[in-house]
């Protein structure tokens, strides 16, 4: 079921950006949606809190989201970038995430400003 | 627009979302401006971590579906299809407290804020066994 399956790999990390692809035979795509599979944007969010958790080595949650914007949608097969920029507040941790097409910065999918713990 | 109390527990007449990231079980329609759904979380959610805990993904999915389930309803009320929706933003949303473990239920009240051609604007606040959890503000396009 979809947690043997990785929805994405990792292919390139580096302190500026994390180069990533959406892996088309997750089984989510089955159900979203049927015949027209365009990955969740929740998924988009639990993908960025795992690359952070990484960056960190501890497992970290929302403890708050400012603003996600959706700019434009995500589909299986796409290769994508992740900008973050993580500042440690002692107690929490402030994200600021881009997340773009891997060789476009113009061709932005999602911009993030959360808390995570 | 004045619409009548609804209750279903048939949610794929509402949502196009299918298993294995079907997040809501019942959905009541109070009036136009309020709605409630349910999910009660089974132990293979897709959203269940290792530790056992629903991610807050899980519960954002779980709002993005009622939202949409009202939309649904509504546009069944005008005679028209179910169709695809995606979230535009997540705003001001504040997670606390123990997250959700299987067997748990989810209960989230949704006010419809705004509705204007295919842009809803929703508040949300999800509680578990009467603590809530999560608050956020959504906007979704249909």
């Amino acid at each position: 079921m979809a947690q043997n399956s990785k929805l994405y790999d990792i292919l390139e990390t580096d302190e500026h950006s994390i180069l990533l692809k959406m892996n088309e035979n997750h089984p989510v795509y089955q159900g979203h949606f049927p015949g027209n599979p365009i990955t969740p944007g929740v998924l988009t969010l639990r993908m960025i809190r795992e690359c952070v958790s990484r960056d960190i080595r501890r497992p970290l949650h929302y403890s708050a989201i400012k603003t996600c914007r959706y700019v434009a949608l995500i589909r299986p097969g796409d290769s994508l970038r992740l900008h973050r920029q993580i500042t440690n507040n002692g107690d929490s941790l402030s994200i600021k995430a881009t997340l773009s097409h891997a060789d476009n910065p113009d061709d932005i999918r999602l911009l993030l400003d959360a808390e995570m713990r | 627009m004045s619409i009548p109390a609804y209750k279903t527990n048939d949610i794929t007449s509402l949502i196009p979302q299918r298993p294995p990231i079907l997040m809501v079980d019942g959905f009541t329609c109070e009036n136009e401006q309020n709605c409630q759904s349910t999910l009660t979380i089974s132990s293979d959610n897709m959203f269940l971590e290792e530790s056992g805990l629903l991610a807050e993904e899980g519960i954002l999915e779980h709002i993005a579906q009622t939202a949409a389930a009202y939309v649904g309803h509504i546009r069944k009320l005008a005679g028209e299809d179910v169709n695809m929706g995606y979230i535009g933003d997540i705003k001001r949303c504040t997670v606390s407290g123990l997250m959700p473990a299987a067997g748990d239920t989810l209960i989230t009240h949704l006010t419809i804020m705004s509705q204007v051609g295919n842009i809803t604007l929703v508040s949300a606040q999800t509680a578990v066994n009467g603590q809530t959890i999560l608050t956020c503000r959504m906007k979704l396009a249909n």
